[in-house]
C-alpha cells in the first residue's frame, strides 16, 4: 500500500532527524494491529527541556522544508511534546516523562519498526 | 530438652523459609515492569463538582461545600459507565438532599449516600472544583455545542453571567462551565445533567487524541492540589494513554417527584437502568426499536446504508450536529448502536423515541 510505504519512509526520515540532534532511545511503534485508530508512534527522549525544544524545532523546520506541517496540538508541556503528522505521531519526552507515561508499556504488543 | 529441640527446629525451619522467600528470583520470573494493556482497573468512583462559596456580596472565596453535580462512574476494562444523580434527590442517610452530603459529612458521607441511592459500590471519590473542570476542558481544546435558543442568565451575587447566542458555539473551559451550570429552562436540573453529559462525552473523546495528552497531563498536575480525592495523581496520569478506546455510556438515575422539591429514587426504573452497570452485555443482534439518523444528508445516507447491512431500516433526518453520539432511553438498545458506530451512548432525561444516532462532521476527522 502506498500509504504504508509513505508512512514508513516518513518514520525513517523522522528517526534520522532525531538522531542528528542526538535524541536518545528512538523507537517507532506500529500500532495498527493493536489500536482501532492509531497508526504509528515515534518515541524519543531528550536529555533536558532545552534539548526537547531543540528536537521539536529541528524536526518541525526540516520537515516543513519538505512540505510537511504537523496538525495543531492543544497545549505545550515542558516534559512532553507531540507532533502529529497524520498517521505518524511523534512523542518527544524527557526521560522521566517517558518512563512515567510508559507509552511502550501500554502498547507492549505493538510491533517495533 | 524435648520442647527446646522442637523450638529450635521450628526456629530453623522459619529461618529456612525466610531465606527461600527472600532469595532473588530468576529474571524470567521477576516482573520487570507491570505490563499494561491499556485497560483501566475496575473501580467505582463518585465524581462530584463543588459550587462556589460566597463570603459576602460579590465576594467568592473559593470552592463551596455543596456538590450540585454528582456522578457515579464505573470503570470496567474498556467501559466507562456514568450515572448522573439529580441534586434534589432525597437521601435518608443525609437527612436531606444529596447535594448537602459533602457539606455535612465530607467525601465519606457523599460516597455512602451515592451507594444508598444507586445500590452500587463506590470505592473512591473525586471532588472537583469548577476551576479544575474549566482547566481540563481548555486542555482538550474546548467543546462544541449547539443551542436551539439563546442562553441568558445573570446572577450578580454568584457572579454568574451567561449570555450565549443560539446556534453552533465553540466554548472554552470557563464558558463550558457556565453552560453546564445553567439550569433555568423548562427541564431545570435534568436538562443541566444532559448538558453535562454532552460535555463529558466530548471531553473524553478529545482526551483520546494523543495530541491532547501533554496538555491534559499538565492540567491535571496543576489542578490536582485543589481536588479532594483518594485517587493518586500517579495512578491517573499513568493510565492517561489508556483512555484510548474507552467506551462511554452516560445515564441519569431515574427519580420520581416527592413532597416539596425532593426527588426519590424510582426503584423499578432504577433496576432497568442499572442492569448494564452490573455487567449487562451488549445485545448480539439489532434490538427491535425505531432508529433515526440525524446529521448532514451525506452522513445520513452513509449511516442508512451502513445499518441496512445489519438488517436495520433507519429513518433519516437532516440536522445540524456538532458532536456524534447515540441517544436512547434504553441503555440496552442504545449500547448495541453505540458499539456499532463506536460512539458514546448518552441516555438523556428528555424523551427519545427508540434510538437516535447523531452523525456529525467529527466522524470524518
Amino acid at each position: 500500500m502506498v500509504k504504508t510505504l509513505e508512512a514508513v519512509e516518513l518514520i525513517a526520515r523522522i528517526k534520522d532527524l532525531l538522531w542528528e540532534k542526538k535524541a536518545e532511545d528512538v523507537v517507532a511503534l506500529d500500532l495498527r494491529a493493536v489500536s482501532e485508530s492509531l497508526d504509528y508512534f515515534v518515541l524519543a527522549s531528550a536529555t533536558s527541556t532545552p534539548h526537547l525544544q531543540a528536537l521539536e524545532r529541528h524536526l518541525q523546520e526540516k520537515l516543513e522544508e519538505e512540505g510537511l506541517r504537523p496538525r495543531p496540538t492543544e497545549g505545550q508541556s515542558p516534559r512532553w511534546v507531540v507532533l502529529d503528522y497524520g498517521e505518524v505521531v511523534v512523542h518527544l519526552m524527557t526521560p522521566e516523562a517517558r518512563e512515567y507515561y510508559d507509552l511502550e508499556g501500554f502498547w507492549a504488543d505493538a510491533k517495533r519498526i | 530438652m524435648r520442647p527446646r529441640l522442637s523450638f529450635l527446629l521450628l526456629a530453623l525451619s522459619l529461618f529456612a523459609l525466610g531465606v527461600v522467600l527472600s532469595w532473588p528470583r530468576g529474571t524470567e520470573e521477576r516482573p520487570v515492569r507491570g505490563k499494561r494493556v491499556g485497560a483501566l482497573p475496575e473501580l467505582g468512583v463518585v465524581v462530584a463538582a463543588r459550587d462556589i462559596e460566597y463570603c459576602g456580596y460579590h465576594t467568592p472565596c473559593g470552592p463551596g461545600s455543596r456538590t450540585d453535580t454528582i456522578f457515579y462512574v464505573r470503570l470496567r476494562g474498556r467501559e466507562v459507565q456514568a450515572l448522573a444523580i439529580p441534586r434534589d434527590l432525597y437521601s435518608p442517610l443525609v437527612g436531606g438532599k444529596i447535594n448537602a452530603a459533602y457539606a455535612r459529612g465530607g467525601a465519606e458521607l457523599l460516597k455512602r449516600a451515592v451507594e444508598e441511592a444507586t445500590g452500587l459500590v463506590a470505592e473512591r471519590h473525586l471532588v472537583l472544583t469548577l476551576g479544575s473542570v474549566a482547566r481540563v476542558v481548555d486542555a482538550v481544546g474546548g467543546v462544541e455545542v449547539h443551542l436551539e435558543r439563546p442562553m441568558r442568565y445573570t446572577d450578580r451575587a454568584a457572579k454568574l453571567f451567561i449570555d450565549f447566542p443560539a446556534g453552533r458555539l465553540h466554548l472554552n473551559g470557563e464558558e463550558a462551565v457556565k453552560y453546564m451550570r445553567f439550569r433555568h429552562d423548562a427541564l431545570g436540573d435534568y436538562a443541566r445533567l444532559d448538558r453535562i453529559k454532552g460535555v463529558l462525552g466530548q471531553v473524553l473523546k478529545r482526551a483520546q487524541d494523543p495530541r491532547t495528552w501533554p496538555a491534559l497531563a499538565l492540567a491535571l498536575r496543576e489542578t490536582w492540589r485543589e481536588l479532594d480525592t483518594d485517587l493518586s495523581l500517579e495512578e491517573i496520569l499513568g493510565y492517561l494513554p489508556g483512555v484510548r478506546g474507552l467506551r462511554l455510556s452516560l445515564a441519569t438515575l431515574p427519580t420520581r417527584e416527592g413532597a416539596g422539591t425532593f426527588l426519590h429514587v424510582d426503584e423499578e426504573a432504577r433496576a432497568q437502568v442499572l442492569a448494564p452497570f452490573l455487567g449487562g452485555a451488549v445485545p448480539s443482534s439489532p434490538p427491535k426499536v425505531p432508529v433515526r439518523l440525524r446529521g448532514e444528508r451525506g452522513l445520513v445516507l452513509w449511516g442508512q446504508a451502513f445499518l441496512a447491512r445489519e438488517g436495520v431500516e433507519a429513518q433519516g433526518e437532516e440536522a445540524e450536529v456538532v458532536q456524534s453520539a447515540v441517544y436512547a432511553q434504553s441503555l440496552e438498545a442504545g449500547s448495541y448502536f453505540a458499539e456499532l458506530f463506536h460512539l458514546p451512548l448518552l441516555v438523556p432525561h428528555r424523551p427519545v423515541l427508540g434510538v437516535v444516532v447523531e452523525l456529525g462532521k467529527d466522524l470524518l476527522q
